[in-house]
């Protein structure tokens, strides 16, 4: 039924897959508006608080200490002490949307729009 | 096009058991390689035996290839795997049989380099959907871009190998392999 020399509409199938991983890519940067509040969840707990005011927290989450702040309407992980420190290499968020994430810790930190109706997912 | 097993209930047990050694054997192979170095994802696998799945198919029936691939997961998840990625695989394999069954209603003329590329899309799916569940939908949505483009690939080659050794497959009926 299927061919078996690879022909035109492999191509198409490549390329039709190609576009679905580019758009994915570029969407969460497309969707992003001013942000207002940070959200920590690591564990079950959830932190709320809010970009303009700047604080540093310590957090533990899973035996790894991160020290997270909130200065200037943005968020970074200054100081961690996980294996990968790839959330040290985030860098700084303030748009709504922009996330940070230590998977080692389980620790997720979320910018989110005042405004927004849009929820991000919990788990 | 399909090897005759009606006739022949041993026939059928044999090419039946031949194809899920097989991809047992591409199972541990996987099991082998340090994809966990490249996509940190603990369960995460390559869908190598797929092309088992594939072949046997076309070669066999839908029916034969439904068994071999869900036997395929539950053995090798039991035996080489964990918990965790006996789920990843399970939901993968089945993503991507739908995708094969769904090719094969629709008579898509493309080769098995389409149907690989599509069939290896679904599996990182059904494992994206999987670590979405336990992992949350955030940490394991951002992998699935990358998944994608890398079963274009693996998809790909995997597919082009399938073109080759169903061609040759085929003929086996004939006696003129």
């Amino acid at each position: 039924m299927h061919s078996t020399k690879p022909n035109l509409r492999d191509l198409v199938i490549a390329a039709s897959v190609l576009l679905l991983a580019l758009f994915l890519l570029l969407f969460p940067l497309l969707s992003r508006g001013e942000g207002k509040t940070v959200v920590l969840t690591y564990g079950d707990k959830t932190e709320t608080y809010l970009l303009s005011e700047s604080r540093t927290l310590e957090i533990t989450s899973n035996g790894i200490h991160l020290t997270v702040k909130i200065e200037g309407g943005e968020v970074w992980v200054e100081d961690a002490d996980c294996p990968d420190l790839v959330c040290l290499h985030s860098g700084k968020i303030s748009k709504s949307g922009d996330v940070i994430l230590c998977v080692p810790a389980g620790l997720r930190i979320q910018v989110i729009g005042g405004d927004n109706d849009v929820d991000f997912v919990a788990g | 096009m399909s090897i005759s097993w009606r006739d022949n209930r041993v026939r059928r047990l044999t090419l039946d058991a031949a194809a899920l050694a097989l991809a047992m054997g591409l199972s541990y192979l996987e099991f082998l390689l340090p994809i966990a170095a490249v996509v940190p994802l603990p369960g995460f696998r390559l869908g190598l035996a797929n092309l088992v799945v594939m072949l046997a198919f076309y070669l066999l029936s839908p029916l034969d290839a439904a068994i071999v691939s869900a036997l395929r997961i539950l053995l090798s998840g039991l035996l080489f795997g964990s918990a965790v990625s006996l789920y990843f695989s399970a939901l993968g394999g089945l993503c991507s049989y739908l995708v094969l069954l769904l090719l094969y209603c629709i008579r898509a003329k493309c080769s098995f380099v389409g149907v690989s590329i599509l069939s290896a899309s679904a599996h990182n799916a059904g494992q994206i959907i999987a670590a979405m569940t336990l992992y949350g939908a955030l940490v394991a949505r951002s992998y699935l871009p990358y998944l994608l483009l890398a079963s274009i690939f693996y998809g790909g080659a995997l597919g082009f190998l399938c073109n080759l050794l169903f061609a040759r497959l085929s003929k086996m009926e004939e006696g003129r392999v």
